[in-house]
């Protein structure tokens, strides 16, 4: 889930780039040094998960995961994303340094929206709550993100972007659908297997 | 099998460049890609990226493999953009009210785009190409990221493949016993539990490294790393980088 | 001189009332079967397990907390059953520097550590390699090479030849054989064990038998 380069105004850019610098800031200073090594290998777990593919009809869409990497990791998340991103544009060509602050905004906003849901009223206790929650942060995290991808869009070319922002809505569509889905079994395999990482506090 | 890896292992002549300065030219050409709005500039800019990526012996297969799926995007704008953007009528499909009107401006807009955002892919590509990850994680150190955001990298970039080959473990161990994904609800159980078996994986294998590190007398820091001493070569190139841009903007 | 004494009661079933003493120069061989707690005696060793009772005395004194093992740890150096969780940085060089700088010592000190170390198992062609690029028996050097530039006084390894292949076992082997450090070694392979040890036991059922 990225804006690719080139596409969005300067202003734009710079504005997300701001918004994902200030975000990351707060996130680092949350993520005390014993965290480190956590967050480095959780990154490099959602980096491996986002190359898994579920076929969807002809074609497959692949894992996203930005509400669980909220769920779990809460503020730390967002260096983690921001990480994932740069290694994802530096190594496969996936976005770019231009917009990584714009696509850090996209996918680490939601996910912090999605721990503060997931944790509301104090995590989920039975597996139903947790398939519940889950599937709703799965979708959710998709769902806020093509929010802000068509919003960064808008802010660029205004009605003249809007077949290009129905291209964008159409096609994760089945990302946020499979998303809700696989986010949802995790959740509730989770709180059999490891509930106490789905509690406030979680991993990080 | 390793994701992680650089992508050019064939010397180039970008491997004397210190990596750092390597960084800072493709940032300081993406900001003038994202920055220039003529279409001129930019293509001539696309030709030194691309010729800058056949002298570092970029495979093609490799430039292809990131250029194709991005004009697949780059079609789509430039197929809707002209006729979304309203301005001058370049050229009309149909007669009357009815009629689809492609507009200079909604073109210009779209080319710039197509090519801005080839130049950055190809520009990114021949810069770090023939980096090591693990270099070029050093070089961001030297570029004063923030430490903890860089040991991030660092643990991610080393981990990587670890965890990719306990993916792809448990992959062979799902095929071995039957399984074939398909668009059902076993698949994406089955799915699920992968990412929970590699977040346990993970989380347990965080645990025994943060044990390394005390085992070593960890107290919060980490050595600084290799040090890169700059050359005149470096100057040079940076200066050439940034003659190049500037020319492209006075001269087009 | 490192002396040892490692006592281990109460309501964990995996260790009873141990009694572990090791002189200098000893290469102690502990053997047992998979999860007798081979492992986990190393990890108490390190202050790395909680929930223990019984006492652990290094060089001489009570070690319980944190704090009391700390400062102990550049003296002993483990070696983890699987090099991966230790070689957690970028580079060789990195990776091998990373206990001498924690000790405090000056850039030009660390830089000779690791020389030295990289040097006393013939590793410096690999010093700037990535750790991903490296063979398993390559790791498993490095990590040793890793403790070795810290200079500790003795060694712990959790089974050392986990995943080695015969030529990378040989040279394990010989490596070891040339070091003075102070040894305790867990392994499940005997002939591994007779090959390296000076003295042996077993764990067997929580309790420490002293072979020979």
């Amino acid at each position: 889930m990225h804006i690719s380069e080139g596409v969005l105004s300067l202003p734009v850019l710079v504005g997300g780039g701001g918004l994902a610098t200030a975000a990351v800031a707060v996130g680092l200073r949350r993520t005390p040094d014993s965290r480190i090594a956590l967050a480095g290998v959780l990154c490099a777990m959602f980096f491996v998960a986002s190359l898994i593919h579920i076929p969807v009809g002809v074609t497959s869409v692949h894992l996203v995961l930005n509400g669980l990497c909220g769920i779990l990791l809460g503020w730390t998340a967002v260096p983690v994303i921001v990480v994932a991103l740069l290694l994802q544009a530096l190594l496969f060509g996936f976005g770019g340094l231009t917009v990584l602050g714009v696509n850090t905004v996209v996918m680490a906003l939601p996910a912090l929206l999605c721990c503060a849901i997931y944790r509301a009223g104090g995590g989920p206790v039975t597996s139903r709550a947790a398939l519940w929650r889950g599937g709703i942060a799965g979708a959710g995290g998709i769902a806020v993100g093509i929010a802000l991808m068509v919003s960064a869009l808008w802010l660029t070319g205004g009605r003249s972007f809007l077949p290009l922002i129905g291209t964008v809505m159409l096609v994760h569509l089945p990302v946020m659908a499979i998303e809700a889905v696989i986010t949802a079994m995790i959740a509730a395999a989770l709180l059999r297997a490891q509930p106490a990482w789905l509690n406030r506090g979680g991993l990080a | 099998m390793t994701i992680l890896r650089a992508i050019v292992d064939t010397p180039s002549i970008l491997d004397r460049i210190d990596p750092r300065v390597r960084v800072l030219c493709l940032a300081v050409g993406s900001l003038w890609a994202a920055a220039m709005t003529r279409p001129l500039p930019l293509l001539v800019a696309v030709g030194l990226a691309l010729l800058l990526a056949v002298l570092v012996r970029v495979p093609w297969s490799v430039l292809l493999g990131r250029l194709v799926p991005l004009n697949g995007f780059m079609v789509i704008v430039l197929a809707t953009l002209p006729f979304s953007t309203p301005g001058d009528p370049w050229i009309s499909i149909g007669a009357g009210p009815g009629a689809w009107i492609a507009t200079t401006q909604g073109i210009e807009h779209a080319v710039r785009i197509a090519l801005s955002g080839n130049l950055l892919v190809i520009l990114m590509t021949a810069l770090i190409a023939s980096l090591e990850p693990a270099v070029l994680a050093q070089a961001l150190v030297g570029l004063r990221l923030p430490e903890k955001l860089v040991r991030i990298l660092m643990f991610a970039i080393r981990y990587v493949d670890v965890l990719q080959a306990t993916r792809v473990r448990i992959g062979r161990a799902m095929r071995a016993r039957g399984h074939v994904r398909g668009f059902d609800a076993h698949t994406w159980r089955s799915t699920a539990h992968v990412v929970v078996a590699l977040l346990g994986h993970s989380v347990e294998r965080a645990q025994r490294i943060e044990q390394a590190m005390r085992c070593r007398g960890w107290r919060g820091r980490f050595p600084p790393g290799s040090r890169f001493r700059p050359t005149a070569r470096d100057g040079l190139f940076v200066s050439l980088f940034v003659v190049v841009l500037g020319c492209l903007t006075i001269l087009f | 001189m490192a002396g040892l004494s490692f006592r281990y009661g109460g309501a964990a079933p995996v260790l009873r009332n141990l009694d572990l003493a090791l002189r200098a120069e000893d290469r102690l061989g502990i053997a047992g079967a998979n999860g007798c707690g081979k492992s986990t005696l190393l990890r108490i060793l390190m202050g790395l397990h909680g929930g223990w009772q019984g006492s652990v005395t290094l060089f001489g004194q009570d070690c319980r907390m944190e704090q009391e093992f700390m400062p102990l740890r550049g003296r002993i150096g483990l070696l983890f059953q699987d090099s991966d969780d230790q070689l957690f940085c970028p580079t060789v060089e990195e990776d091998v520097a990373f206990g001498p700088f924690n000790q405090g010592l000056t850039a030009t000190d660390v830089e000779s550590r690791v020389v030295q170390a990289l040097t006393e198992l013939d590793l410096v062609h690999l010093r700037h390699r990535p750790i991903g690029h490296l063979s398993g028996g390559e790791k498993r050097q490095v990590a040793l090479a890793g403790l070795l530039a810290m200079q500790p006084e003795v060694l712990l390894l959790d089974e050392p030849t986990t995943g080695l292949d015969e030529a990378a076992r040989e040279r394990l082997i010989a490596i070891l054989l040339n070091l003075r450090q102070a040894m305790v070694i867990v392994s499940h392979e005997r002939d591994f064990l007779d090959r390296v040890a000076t003295r042996r036991a077993r764990l067997h059922d929580g309790v420490l038998i002293e072979l020979f």
